[in-house]
């Protein structure tokens, strides 16, 4: 606690690196290191106290892990979300019975004790009965990401239920790209090697100007590639984020993406004739032969995928050592079936996309894909290698990336795997220049060898992560018929489920029998029914359960209108965090950026009743007495990253604790230890960089950091393993997937399942008919992170300064005729009657047919008047069910046709009760 | 056209805010009587009117109070003396102190000495010369800022000086009128004069701010046909030159007008004149700072 | 010696960063920026250009504000910064209405608050002790003129030592915006703006801006 030492003021001399007027009393001046909470990128921070008031958040001018010194906006702001008056300070509990969007919560003030005394008396009755009544979940809200894999995953996952609903997050991201990322990269997501990018195409993507994921060294690499020069195409019906800094911004439909990846595919493979043939041929299945069902031809003693040797003429193993040429085109004969390399299947099916196709779908002219695919291939230097700290690694200075808005939609997988085979077919794949996933390879601190993550060959020799979180990416499970709410288990391909906040699933879990019913829902730091999709449908799905509990810094929809027990969480200024995240792949600096592992602490001690979350979760582990559990996972958890992978970090393996050998465990936590979280944090510091670098250490000096290896920046090339361009596991899926969907009565697009990677028109082009004419779409804004941010003043004032953010936007001749102008109050409406308003603002750079709306606004909770009414909320056009997701990995879609017209009052807030808008 | 939306500060054509608006309004009043007062002065001064040298001095201290309501710190005042070098507002409140001086002693000396012709003269004419400084400087004011293109024309301190004679002139006709004076006639012709003078200047003003810029020139329709289009035609236009010039027609040709006609003159003209100060302030715009096409 | 800056455009992203940086520096209340991000569009749908332009006061060699203050309370020091003397202005605006790029503000209010109804946050309350605003003046950018001589006291090099650079300079996260002296010819800002073509912004105006904008 910083208190005032009375007549020991510090300023004799002057005040360094904050203005000030005349001679105030200084009896603080502290700079403290510590990560940022402002979205998911916790970039490192040096945060100014002064008089143990917060006055300036500044970067950290030493560390890679961010803008080495900047920061952007949302960062400074969360001094205003710290000290808001607004806040939680104590644990709340409802007291007006009724739950619904708009209700009045009106909250009365409990103790800790009586809060968790009643948790853990539901708990224990549900853990008695069946655990899976428990519904718990959330995305990480103001910064609370590391917390996911330490916390509330985990919580869950030892306390027994299948039931953890990150919501929101086939919205915000997206399914299509964590499965693919994590199938394709070992890694989260995907971003170019801006050191040495020369062309890099974005699809549907922000990397280096927009929000969220790791915002802070990509903008810092972003501005230094576009500086030296690096060609940056980017497809996005808006010229805002990402369009708004391109070399070349070429405005194209949402959804379309894919088409336009697979047409420039076909013209490098078919066309031009180009192709990395050494990366085919070694680091794909390419050369895996296909039999007539579309399905690997497997050896019958190993019962591994076959190959054609081209040297030896004869079928092998494909990690036969004596193979001499795979061969990739051409057809041939094996185990008695006829059979080609699913490279020349993927040739040949790419033919049927021409760019005419692609213009007829996208509206990107055919001579446009045309001349793109030229540049790539002439940019991608096939056969060229780099010298990087004295390794020889080939260099492909051309990447693709696509981020939220060119997979949020029902083609998610599809399109996102179309992009990745552009980058496969010249080989960009974690080399320099490439496409690069966030890092994937840790080869450990150098002095302990610690904090170790090797992707590595798993079945059928496909690229493993060395440690994933929420889903396995490889090796895929097997289906199975749904017995979680969120039947993800379904389709083993899914990484996040809408599930059950959507408006079909009581027919699926009737038909199934209704094995049980959520019973208690514990969320942390989302707001499940502003960022989610349909306000409406989750409203019908959270009023029925009995009792919610949910952890929030400020108040948001979601707590007033359905939380019972609401209990004060830590600000990221006020708390401890280990670490940004679960992993390297999640959001650390990519390429030769150096190994850094910035912690988080407190710069101001905690007021009120607020705490820390996870020790409020131990404290409720204590009470149903599952703290034992809870310290044998740590274990677990922090040994296998200590060289033994003995959990993958998904949710999945979490649950099968009790299979580990105890003897491969360090016991960090001895079982009946009831430590605090920066004990925990001192021994796994301690554990992983040695017994002198504990929390003490890093504290005074900073955090550990090293310089990270080529080998680890473009791993690609030094560890044996494949991709499947070809995706056989979807072929060998789809069978037992709809069987199993026939047993809970649910249809997906079966076309979809399909091996070879196509183009199928979104929902949302589906709906495009009379009337309802216009693609609405949102994306993120530089400003803002989830639903909070609006209620930071500062966030709010320069929000109101900019054009688009809490506007609509159309493009300038398309409204001119419907007769609209700047400034008039338009309805967008879906086919659906969902209806959304807002304030028009016309621009040049937007697709005349689409219709925009950036962040995540439109809040109308009681407790948050500063975020009250400004912009719109988007998600509330959305549909929430099967009809509206890709079947294959379950991404939302995130488009919604509509119709526009004037209206003469914010129909969305009539009820809210609040000023009339 | 008009821009609204804190968006587009600077963005799109800007219009100024600072010396129109709330407390703004003070200004346009005290650029107004400052005019006048000056304006007033000397055609008092020529025929010799004491009232109308008093109104004079009143308004003058009319405007000072305005000038006052408009400051956010107006005790502070004095300091505005102290940058005469470079700020018209400095030798604005040097010439208006001067002016209060110099008809302080004038009006004295008229009053209570009338037979000192010499000495009356000597300060009737230094007087009478800040008089004219207090009636053009805030056109200099205005036209010093090279920042606004529609006030930074050499027509504004013209157009701001004939303006306020031609105020002056109209009180001093209804002051007159109300003396009985016989000089009426005489006086009434100066006017004519005065009043097409001032119609030609606003021509002339307002036709060439449409080339000397596009900032200029976005001004100018607002003017003519946008949102200050009422102000402009009905203030300045109908108030300010057509009434007065159709009544000085109509008094040509009909002597003796009645006083009724003569005085809806007066304030005809006496609202045409803070309708220009308006006018020309709101039209007031910035070019905006972001490239254009 | 002549404080100026360099913006890279190229670099910029528009996270407006720089504007809030500012505000928490001197604790700037609501509604009052010293530095603004402008928004704009060149061209026709589908050849369009964002434009995005950090703008503030641009502390002219020859400053129109300067010259219009009749009190003197504007005033510019030998090192180019032109600044406000809070207890000198009386509000007549008239240097407002000068600056062609209107970079200044009438800071109105002096009750103003973030959380309006609500009490001062305790970070709103030290703002009043550390840097405080007196209402019915102009404000503006001043360059960051105590953090630049506190830095300079100390030895410090504006520019290149954080603590002597103004606050919008180092919290950049794309290193958009340079700082030194124009005065200095082999100083850094003066490479940055030879080797990088940079050029003042809307010198039509002619007050000869100490900001320099790159392409």
């Amino acid at each position: 606690m910083v208190t005032k030492a009375k007549g020991k003021p510090l300023n004799e001399k002057p005040v360094l690196g904050l203005s000030v007027k005349g001679n105030p009393e200084i009896w603080d001046d502290t700079f403290v290191n510590t990560t940022c909470g402002g979205c998911y990128g916790q970039c490192a921070i040096r945060v100014h106290r002064v008089n143990g008031v917060i006055v300036k958040v500044e970067g950290d001018p030493d560390s890679d892990f961010g803008p080495r010194g900047g920061i952007c906006a949302k960062g400074e702001a969360m001094i205003q979300a710290l000290y808001d008056p607004n806040r939680y300070n104590y644990p709340l509990r409802r007291t007006n019975p009724k739950k619904g969007l708009f209700e009045d919560p009106k909250w009365k003030r409990i103790s800790w004790d009586e809060a968790l005394d009643e948790i853990a008396v539901k708990l224990k009755k549900i853990r008695a009965e069946n655990p899976h009544k428990l519904l718990h979940g959330g995305t990480p809200g103001p910064g609370s990401g590391p917390d996911l894999p330490l916390g509330f995953g985990v919580f869950g996952a030892v306390f027994g239920t299948k039931n953890w609903y990150v919501g929101g997050a086939g919205l915000h991201c997206g399914s299509g790209s964590h499965m693919g990322a994590g199938l394709y990269h070992a890694s989260w997501s995907i971003v170019p090697d801006f050191k040495y990018c020369n062309y890099a195409i974005q699809m549907g993507s922000n990397k280096g100007t927009g929000s969220g994921h790791s915002m802070g060294f990509n903008m810092r690499l972003a501005a230094d590639a576009r500086s030296r020069g690096m060609k940056n195409v980017v497809f996005d019906p808006i010229c805002n984020f990402g369009g708004g800094k391109a070399t070349e911004w070429i405005p194209i439909l949402p959804g379309t993406d894919g088409i336009v990846a697979l047409a420039m595919v076909n013209i490098i493979l078919n066309e031009l004739n180009v192709y990395d043939e050494e990366f085919i041929k070694l680091k794909t299945n390419g050369p895996y032969l296909i039999g007539p069902d579309g399905k690997y031809v497997r050896d019958k003693k190993t019962n591994k995928p076959l190959v054609w040797d081209a040297k030896d003429n004869k079928a092998k193993v494909f990690n036969d050592k004596t193979i001499g040429d795979f061969a990739i085109l051409g057809e041939y004969e094996a185990n008695g079936v006829k059979c080609r390399p699913s490279f020349r299947l993927i040739k040949d099916h790419m033919k049927r996309y021409t760019p005419e196709m692609a213009e007829k779908e996208s509206t990107v002219p055919a001579s446009t894909v045309r001349r793109i695919a030229q540049e790539w291939v002439d940019a991608a230097m096939i056969g060229a290698t780099i010298e990087i700290e004295g390794d020889k690694l080939p260099f492909r200075p051309v990447a693709a990336i696509m981020f939220r808005g060119g997979q949020g939609h029902t083609n998610s997988a599809h399109s996102y795997i179309a992009m990745c085979l552009l980058n496969a077919i010249v080989g960009a794949m974690d080399v320099p220049g490439g496409t690069l996933g966030w890092p994937a390879y840790v080869e450990g601190y150098p002095d302990t060898g610690r904090f170790r993550m090797i992707p590595y060959a798993c079945e059928d020799g496909m690229l493993t992560a060395g440690s994933f979180m929420e889903h396995r990416p490889w090796p895929i499970e097997d289906s199975q018929v749904p017995y979680t709410m969120l039947m993800k288990e379904l389709t083993p391909t899914a990484s996040f489920s809408p599930h059950p906040v959507t408006s079909d699933f009581d027919k699926y879990w009737d038909k199934l029998g209704r094995p049980y019913e959520v019973e208690l829902a514990m969320i942390f730091g989302a707001n499940m029914i502003r960022s989610t999709q349909s306000r409406e449908i989750a409203e019908q799905f959270w009023k029925k359960i009995p009792f919610i509990v949910t952890f929030n810094i400020l108040p948001n929809e979601f707590c007033e209108g359905f939380a019972d027990i609401v209990l004060p969480d830590h600000h990221p200024l006020e708390t401890y965090c280990l670490f940004g995240t679960h992993g390297p792949f999640f959001n650390h600096p990519i390429g030769m950026e150096g190994w850094d592992f910035p912690i988080r602490q407190p710069v101001v001690e905690p007021a009120y009743e607020r705490r820390n979350k996870l020790e409020a979760l131990w404290d409720l582990a204590d009470r149903i007495g599952m703290r034992e559990e809870m310290n044998n996972y740590y274990n677990v958890y922090f040994t296998s990253f200590g060289g033994e992978a003995l959990i993958g970090g998904d949710i999945d393996s979490i649950r099968h604790l009790g299979d580990i050998d105890p003897k491969k465990v360090v016991q960090l936590i001895k079982p009946d230890e009831k430590i605090t979280y920066d004990q925990m944090m001192d021994r796994a510091l301690k554990f992983y960089f040695g017994e002198e670098h504990g929390l003490d250490y890093i504290v005074k000096n900073g955090p550990v950091k090293w310089p990270k290896k080529a080998k680890e920046a473009y791993w690609r090339w030094y560890v044996d393993v494949r991709i499947p361009l070809y995706m056989e596991h979807v072929a060998e899926l789809k069978e037992n997937v709809m069987k199993n969907a026939e047993k809970a009565g649910i249809e997906l697009d079966w076309e979809q399942f399909t091996p070879l990677t196509s183009y199928f028109t979104p929902q949302v082009g589906k709906e495009i008919s009379g009337e309802y004419d216009l693609y609405s779409f949102s994306y993120r804004d530089i400003l803002h992170n989830g639903t909070y941010t609006m209620e930071m003043p500062w966030l709010d004032e320069v929000s109101r300064l900019n054009p688009y953010t809490y506007n609509i936007t159309m493009n300038a001749s398309a409204a001119e005729k419907k007769g609209l102008k700047d400034e008039d109050l338009i309805c967008l409406e879906s086919p659906y009657g969902r209806k959304i308003t807002g304030t028009l603002k016309t621009m040049q750079g937007q697709h005349p047919k689409t219709v925009a709306i950036s962040a995540c606004s439109g809040a109308w909770a009681k407790g948050a008047p500063i975020a009250y009414g400004k912009g719109t909320n988007f998600n509330i056009l959305l549909e929430s069910d099967f009809k509206h997701a890709c079947p294959v990995c379950w991404s939302q879609e995130t488009a919604a046709t509509v119709k526009v017209y004037k209206i003469d009052h914010r129909i969305e807030f009539d009820g809210a009760g609040g000023d009339k808008l | 056209m008009i821009q609204r939306k804190p968006y587009d500060f600077m963005v799109k054509y800007q219009q100024q805010k600072d010396w129109v608006d709330g407390r703004g309004n003070f200004i346009a009043f005290a650029f107004f009587l400052g005019g006048i007062a000056g304006g007033l002065f000397l055609a008092a001064a020529y025929f010799d009117n004491l009232l109308g040298m008093f109104i004079a001095f009143l308004l003058t201290g009319l405007m000072g109070a305005s000038y006052m309501l408009h400051l956010t710190h107006p005790m502070r005042f004095w300091r505005m003396v102290l940058k005469p070098g470079t700020s018209w507002i400095s030798r604005g409140f040097t010439f208006i102190m001067l002016f209060g001086f110099f008809t302080a002693i004038t009006m004295i000396l008229m009053q209570w000495a009338p037979d000192a012709t010499a000495a009356i003269t000597t300060f009737k004419v230094l007087a009478g010369i800040f008089a004219f400084a207090q009636s053009i400087y805030t056109g200099f004011a205005v036209s010093y800022v090279s920042a606004i293109k529609v006030w930074n024309s050499a027509i504004v301190p013209i157009l701001f000086v004939t303006c306020g004679l031609s105020g002056g002139l109209a009180i001093l006709l209804a002051i007159m009128v109300g003396q009985g004076s016989a000089q009426i006639a005489t006086l009434e012709n100066i006017i004519r004069v005065v009043l097409i003078a001032f119609a030609i200047i606003v021509a002339v003003y307002i036709w060439n701010a449409t080339y000397s810029s596009t900032a200029a020139r976005d001004a100018v329709v607002r003017l003519i046909g946008g949102v200050l289009a009422p102000l402009f035609w009905i203030g300045v236009f109908l108030f300010g030159i057509a009434i007065p010039v159709v009544i000085s027609v109509i008094t040509y040709w009909v002597h003796d007008a009645s006083s009724a006609l003569l005085i809806t003159a007066v304030v005809s003209e006496i609202i045409g004149g803070l309708a220009l100060r308006f006018a020309v302030l709101k039209a007031g715009v910035y070019e905006p700072l972001l490239p254009s096409d | 010696m002549r404080w100026g800056m360099a913006i890279e455009q190229k670099r910029c992203v528009g996270c407006y960063e720089c504007v809030l940086a500012c505000k928490a520096e001197h604790f700037l209340p609501p509604d009052i920026f010293w530095n603004r991000v402008l928004i704009g569009e060149s061209g026709k749908y589908p050849n369009v250009t964002k434009l995005i332009y950090n703008v503030r006061c641009n502390h002219c060699a020859d400053p129109a504000c300067v010259k219009v203050c009749p009190t003197g309370a504007t005033q510019q020091r030998e090192d180019g910064i032109v600044w406000v003397d809070e207890d000198k202005c009386v509000g007549c605006r008239y240097c407002m209405v000068a600056c062609p790029y209107q970079a200044r503000q009438m800071y109105e209010d002096g009750d103003a608050q973030y959380f309006p109804g609500q009490e001062l946050t305790e970070h709103e309350k030290i703002g009043k002790e550390l840097y405080p605003h007196k209402p019915g003046v102009v404000t503006k950018c001043v360059f960051c003129m105590e953090r630049i001589d506190a830095g300079l006291a100390a030895g410090l090099t504006p520019g290149v030592d954080r603590a002597a650079t103004p606050a919008c300079v180092i919290s950049c996260p794309t290193k958009a915006i340079h700082f030194g002296d124009l005065d200095e010819p082999n100083s850094d800002i003066n490479r940055v703006i030879k080797e990088k073509h940079g050029h003042p912004f809307h010198p039509e105006f002619d007050t000869k801006p100490s900001i320099y904008y790159i392409d």
